[in-house]
């Protein structure tokens, strides 16, 4: 199975071979997961996202172009479910929820402590991302965080290669301007 | 391999220089363990099909009683369903209206409204539509680059079909948010309309009436629309409406945080080989 191409897995699965599908969740999942965490920020809200992606993607599967790259295809639907699961009102209920079973987790916020300086810059580094709007956010996360392809980036976000690259190098700029302003902190402790 | 150091940024360092920095900097952020989705799909399919089956006993016992209600003429006039998509909201039922076409008057479109300007719903009484023959008698030709000019998103365009080329038309006009349509013509008919794509920006306001049925269907993850069927469509704000009579397919989806309609596809299928295409 894992020699299949993506392409010979998804025949498989839209044939009804569960096993197929696994496999292509299990090559996929993590990006999927990453993704909506850095839009969500949230791992348990960002579990909900990423379930839902597949789901969601495992229903559509017939008419998924089987000529075009998967993961970009499986990253855009994350990236519109977890932006709509963002703005939900079930998030907040379900984190209420949460809240009066005393299950409230700092989930979102790892024990800061216990993280490598590189660590504390990255953590640093997404919040300062977050001050983008949110097309320059998508670009950085992708290009950057998640390390996709310039034509991977394109196909997620369903522009050309050449736009990628422009809104990259504008979203950059407008990332320096946040960094400079807004965390002094990055700054003072490079210059050590 | 050494390290580039971490950030900040320099004011006078390179773009690739800084660039350098967030890829080296990003690549240290510590996620959550990624849960195993596998398992937490079957539950999550098993679960949706549990509670699809206590909707469809529930909606059940819903339609027991609207078949009753629906025997009462006023209540079956009044019941309509609404699809939202985006910015789109189409109403389903109701009378679909005589087409009257008519050629296009100088319509007010970026007329100033009387009084404050609101999206939301007032008892002002609207105005009478002007139906329009052809999407061709839309107001605000411009070029492409006037339009992506006064627009706050990227305009996007088929690359398929193949000969589909640059719009033989381009119109901007503004309803509650930026709307552009791209028209492409029959090259041996000017007149007569091949294909044409509407993005509306995320604060237009467009309705679509008289539509009694259409197929629902989902497009990258969100709900989309097709149609084969003739009916109104819409443009609102407080003093203006511009309406236009379809008589050709259309596909309306959602690619947040624009919304697009694609009208004139010989078939579904081409819609979505177009939707694809776009760049």
């Amino acid at each position: 199975m894992a020699q299949l191409s993506d392409a010979d897995l998804i025949h498989r699965a839209r044939r009804g071979d569960a096993a197929a599908w696994d496999s292509l969740m299990q090559q996929h999942q993590e990006a999927v997961f990453r993704l909506a965490y850095l839009i969500i920020g949230d791992p348990d809200d960002a579990e909900d996202a990423a379930q839902e992606t597949f789901i969601r993607a495992y229903r559509s599967l017939n008419r998924f172009d089987t000529d075009r790259p998967l993961r970009p295809w499986l990253l855009r639907i994350a990236s519109n479910t977890a932006r709509n699961q963002r703005r939900s009102f079930g998030r907040y209920f379900a984190a209420l929820q949460r809240l009066a079973r005393g299950e409230v987790t700092m989930h979102g916020e790892p024990d800061v402590e216990g993280l490598t300086i590189q660590q504390r810059d990255a953590r640093a580094l997404w919040q300062a991302v977050q001050r983008l709007n949110e097309a320059d956010r998508q670009v950085i996360y992708l290009r950057h965080f998640l390390d996709l392809s310039v034509e991977e980036a394109a196909g997620v976000l369903n522009i050309a290669p050449g736009t990628v690259k422009s809104r990259l190098h504008r979203a950059l700029q407008r990332l320096k301007d946040v960094v400079e302003v807004e965390f002094p902190s990055l700054r003072s402790e490079a210059s050590q | 391999m050494s390290e580039l150091p971490i950030l900040p940024p320099d004011s006078q360092e390179s773009d690739v220089a800084w660039e350098g920095r967030v890829r080296q900097t990003a690549s240290h952020l510590r996620y959550p363990p990624t849960p195993d989705l596998v398992r937490g799909m079957r539950a999550g399919m098993r679960q949706q099909a549990a509670q699809r089956l206590r909707l469809v006993r529930a909606v059940a016992a819903v339609l027991l009683i609207l078949a009753g209600l629906m025997a009462v003429p006023q209540v079956r006039a009044e019941v309509r369903r609404i699809l939202q998509i985006g910015v789109v909201r189409i109403f389903f039922g109701g009378e679909t209206p005589t087409p009257t076409i008519t050629t296009l008057p100088a319509m007010p479109l970026t007329a100033t409204p009387q009084g404050a300007p609101s999206r939301h719903p007032t008892l002002t009484p609207i105005p009478t539509a002007t139906p329009l023959g052809s999407v061709l008698g839309l107001p605000g030709e411009t070029t492409l680059a006037d339009a992506q000019d006064r627009t706050s998103f990227t305009i996007t365009m088929p690359t398929y079909p193949a000969n589909l080329g640059d719009p033989d038309h381009v119109f901007y006009f503004n309803v509650g948010d930026s709307i552009v349509v791209l028209v492409w013509t029959d090259p041996d008919q000017p007149d007569k309309v091949r294909l044409s794509l509407f993005e509306f920006g995320p604060n237009a306001d467009v309705w679509k009436k008289g539509l009694t049925s259409g197929q629902e269907l989902e497009i990258d993850g969100q709900t989309a629309f097709w149609s084969d069927q003739p009916h109104y469509t819409e443009f609102y704000t407080n003093t203006t409406v511009i309406s236009r009579w379809v008589d050709t397919t259309v596909l309306v989806w959602f690619e947040p945080p624009i919304t697009y309609r694609l009208e004139g596809a010989e078939s579904l299928e081409e819609a979505l080989r177009i939707v694809k295409s776009l760049r």
